[in-house]
């Protein structure tokens, strides 16, 4: 069985520090890799191979405009009532697809990373994870694709997997990402309505409750000005750990020492 | 006489030459885009070259005296002979003032033979060293014809029209195929339709077009982007194409190019010429730039780039890195005697690549990223912004409070080294009793690197939301340390509805000491100072003087680096440099700071926070690198009890603290 229909999965992001509604990073790698793959196959196969862009969820975020200008010319947008209803939504749109490639989880909303192996189990198709760069299988025949994974400490494994698969990018996965304004003005987005909107009946709703992130005091800690040696006998030998207790004078003066303390050490600069 | 036959038929046959040349140069350029000019600009030619052309060219003494006796003697001579010879009236006195013209041409050409021999490794050789012969070959013949010698034998007769001949055909064929004599007409024509013609009204045009993206998205939706920037020669505006070919090669930017200097792969030179053949409608072939005879871009061989007009400059023609090598810092169109803008051309081809293709290399679209999604370009939190300021108690601006001035840090307040500067600056303005407010996490990045970078997207989206943000302020002057946040801001933001009385501190401060409201004693400073000027606040905006004279007045006596005022050498750190971060031969801050050395100077005085870590960030014994308002702040007059430190909450009563104020 040779490919045909390849889609990518395209979320909504969060920037980290603005909070402002981007792309997903992760997402990009996944669309970047489809587009790279499906022009390959366009150029080597006979048979034509068709790639879409696919998101479900939100019709008024404009935060998907950055994949047109990343390099869809095209987004299918399903509009989807609940977030619990995504999975069937995507199923539905996806059955006559031979790979699908996502991001590894989303940068918002519930973010359990369990997309794509709901999507996989519901569609009966097989799942690699961690993808870092996928191709073509060198024999022809099998009709499967080879991914290199992603493993820690620097290592790779090559898995070969067969269609229809729904392949996971790994964050790390070496694609570079050109954001194109001129793609952006021309790429258009398909909004459809998602068949699924009243038939829910085994929608979870999730009870989730949100609240703010509790930053933990940091204890500042002097920086050491010690010599390499220096550092190395007090991680060998067990020394006194320097410091002095001021019991003696008044408050003043146990003030000084202590001003005296932060300066040399830089905590203070006045 | 049959001689004087001749010439007659000579000079109709040449002039007529030139016309059909000129004819076939002018399809050529109409071939770019279509510009606002008026054909009334042609009469303003004569006050343009006279004074503002030659205002470039008089700063090189030598050539500026030979170009007026060659050129000068060559056009009073051609005036001649079209009434003596032209209108076949054959006087005898005419000739006579043929032969004084002819005289002076000739000893033109001399001294600019004599400045070939030993010529700089800027100037072309090829057919520009064969122009001092091709021209005293013309003025020899015309020497010769115009005698008053009743008869000519035959055969002087005959060397003097080969001579002619010979002369007439660099002249007349020069626009034609493009040769040295193209300078003269193009050079003209490009002095009435500059694309900047604030220029000749002696203001400072410095700011970039805008490119109107709207109406691209209207019309551009079904082709290739072509409208975005330029991507062929035949995108650029027509008149801009005329000013490539006004190019004399002299080389003045190359040898003001700090990225050439680093060994970067750029020479302006090369650019325009690279332009140049571009113009051309051989598709097939192609034409090559292996016949330039300057310096090539460092590092990239001649011969294996081509284009024409309407193949893709990038990289068929122009070698990718080059375009990204640039600093933006202009010394190559502050340097240019043909008035060429060369920063233009090439942020026109940085937006093709940025907007269509978003090829730019490097940390830069990491960067435009951070700008559209944080509108920082570190990717940093606005509310961040001016933290530095915490224990100073500053105002920041409100909606509905009115201020005198409005101060805007721009991306150097996340630096924690410009930090110290922006504090030294508080103090200053607080120390003048100034009513002024800083703006918090309303400040946005005003997209200067964004538009640089050729992100004009970017940047139209940023200069909107400031705008509104300003709109909805009310402040009489904006402040800020950063020549690039005063440059969008006073230059480029008017294009977009925003108008602001927008100053550098120097500029303030210099009015603030000359006026007695700041006052500040003699710094205690002994070390020897130098100041280097931010190429955005000397060159884009003029301002030379007022740092120096804060600085003098403070008691420093200036020691001036090798190249200093309007003309100084661009410390690597504008235009997106270095982001982009093409690799040279060595770094342009090391070559900046080696100047420094050179003069001996301890101590750089700086006035932009890009300077100042481009410069921090050469390594080895250098000198110290302060900003003015360090300098300033360290000689302030009332300032020995402690600012901004109240010691809150500490009850440290009859504690003595010594203030350090260096290190404030």
């Amino acid at each position: 069985m040779s490919i045909k229909n390849i889609a990518a999965l395209v979320s909504v992001g969060r920037h980290p520090v603005s909070g402002e509604a981007r792309h997903c990073r992760n997402d990009s790698l996944a669309m970047t890799l489809g587009l790279a793959l499906t022009s390959h196959l366009n150029a080597t196969e006979t048979n034509t191979v068709s790639f879409k862009v696919l998101h479900a969820g939100n019709a008024n975020n404009t935060a998907l405009k950055d994949y047109l200008a990343l390099g869809a010319s095209h987004i299918d947008m399903i509009d989807v009532a609940a977030e619990s209803l995504i999975i069937d939504a995507l199923a539905a749109n996806l059955t006559n697809t031979d790979l699908i490639l996502t991001g590894s989880r989303a940068e918002n909303g519930l973010d359990s990373g369990m997309l794509p192996y709901q999507l996989a189990e519901k569609l009966g198709f097989s799942l690699v994870a961690n993808a870092l760069a996928i191709q073509q299988t060198t024999d022809g025949l099998t009709g499967g694709l080879e991914v290199l994974q992603f493993l820690p400490k620097g290592k790779r494994r090559s898995v070969t997997v067969q269609l229809p698969a729904v392949i996971v990018v790994h964050p790390l996965a070496p694609v570079e990402l050109r954001h194109a304004y001129a793609r952006q003005v021309t790429g258009t987005i398909n909004q459809q309505a998602s068949p699924l909107t009243h038939a829910t009946p085994q929608e979870k709703t999730l009870k989730w409750q949100t609240e703010t992130i509790l930053r933990k005091p940091i204890k500042l800690k002097a920086r050491e000005n010690k010599s390499g040696h220096a550092r190395m006998l007090s991680a060998t030998v067990s020394e006194n750990k320097g410091g002095a207790v001021v019991i003696e004078g008044n408050s003043v003066e146990k003030a000084q020492v202590i001003l005296g303390y932060l300066r040399e050490h830089r905590l203070i600069n006045f | 006489m049959g001689l004087n036959y001749f010439i007659s038929a000579l000079f109709w046959l040449a002039t007529a030459t030139l016309f059909v040349g000129l004819y076939k140069r002018t399809q050529l350029w109409r071939t770019g885009q279509a510009a606002e000019f008026s054909w009334l600009n042609l009469l303003a030619i004569p006050k343009r070259y006279f004074v503002d052309l030659h205002h470039v060219v008089a700063r090189e003494p030598y050539i500026a005296r030979t170009h007026v006796a060659t050129a000068g003697g060559a056009v009073a001579a051609l005036a001649l002979v079209a009434v003596n010879y032209g209108l076949m009236l054959y006087s005898a006195p005419l000739n006579w003032a043929i032969l004084g013209a002819t005289a002076l041409m000739l000893i033109g050409v001399f001294f600019m033979w004599l400045r070939r021999r030993n010529a700089p490794a800027r100037l072309s050789r090829g057919a520009w060293s064969r122009l001092p012969y091709t021209l005293a070959a013309f003025a020899l013949g015309l020497i010769i014809i115009s005698l008053p010698v009743p008869v000519i034998s035959g055969s002087v007769a005959v060397l003097a029209l080969l001579l002619l001949l010979a002369g007439s055909a660099e002249l007349a064929l020069g626009i034609g195929l493009g040769g040295p004599m193209k300078h003269a007409i193009a050079g003209l024509l490009h002095l009435a339709f500059h694309p900047r013609q604030t220029r000749f009204n002696g203001q400072l045009s410095t700011a970039l077009k805008p490119l109107l993206l709207d109406e691209i998205a209207l019309d551009g939706i079904t082709i290739e982007n072509e409208q975005y920037g330029v991507n062929k020669p035949s995108d650029f505006k027509w008149n801009q194409l005329l000013g490539f070919d006004a190019c004399v090669q002299c080389g003045k930017c190359e040898a003001a190019c700090p990225a050439f200097a680093a060994g970067q792969p750029l020479n302006p030179k090369k650019l325009i010429q690279d332009l140049v053949v571009g113009l051309s409608n051989d598709e097939k072939s192609g034409t090559t730039d292996a016949n330039f005879t300057g310096s090539p871009y460092p590092g990239i061989a001649l011969g294996e780039h081509s284009g024409s007009m309407h193949s893709p400059i990038v990289p068929l023609l122009i070698p990718h890195e080059t375009i990204w090598s640039c600093t933006t810092c202009r010394a190559c169109v502050q340097e240019c005697p043909m008035l060429i803008e060369h920063v233009d051309a090439i942020v026109d081809m940085r937006r093709n690549l940025t907007l269509t293709q978003g090829s730019a290399p490097g940390k830069a679209p990491q960067t435009l990223e951070n700008l559209r999604q944080t509108a920082t370009v570190g990717g940093y939190d606005r509310k961040a912004r001016y933290h530095w300021s915490v224990d100073l108690d500053v105002k920041t601006i409100q909606k509905n409070q009115a201020v005198d001035i409005l101060l805007v840090a721009g991306e150097g307040a996340f630096d924690m080294r410009y930090q110290r500067s922006l504090r030294a600056l508080v103090r200053l303005l607080k120390a003048a009793n100034l009513d002024f407010a800083i703006m918090g996490a309303l400040e946005r990045d005003t997209g200067d690197t964004a538009r640089r970078l050729g992100d004009e997207a970017t940047f139209q989206m940023l200069a909107k939301q400031n705008i509104e943000t300003f709109n909805g302020l009310t402040f009489k002057r904006i402040v800020t340390a950063d020549p690039h946040v005063m440059h969008s801001l006073k230059n480029e933001y008017p294009s977009f509805g925003g108008h602001y009385q927008v100053f550098h501190h120097s500029t303030l401060l210099a009015e603030l000491v000359s006026s007695g409201q700041l006052k500040l004693g003699k710094s205690a400073e002994t070390r020897k100072l130098t100041y280097h000027d931010p190429c955005y606040l000397g060159r884009y905006n003029g301002e030379t003087e007022a740092p120096r004279a804060l600085l003098k007045s403070i008691g420093f006596e200036i020691n001036e680096m090798e190249r200093s005022g309007l003309r100084g050498r661009c410390c690597g750190g504008g235009g997106g440099a270095p982001l982009t971060d093409i690799p040279g031969k060595q770094r342009i801050p090391d070559i900046r700071i080696q100047d420094a050395r050179s003069i001996g100077a301890e101590l750089v005085a700086v006035a932009c926070p890009q300077c100042t870590s481009m410069l921090e960030g050469v390594v080895g014994n250098r000198p110290e690198v302060l900003d003015i308002a360090e300098l300033l702040a360290a000689a302030l007059v009332a300032d020995l009890e402690v600012e901004g430190l109240e010691l809150k909450g500490l009850e440290l009563k009859g504690l003595e603290i010594k203030a350090s104020v260096a290190h404030d």
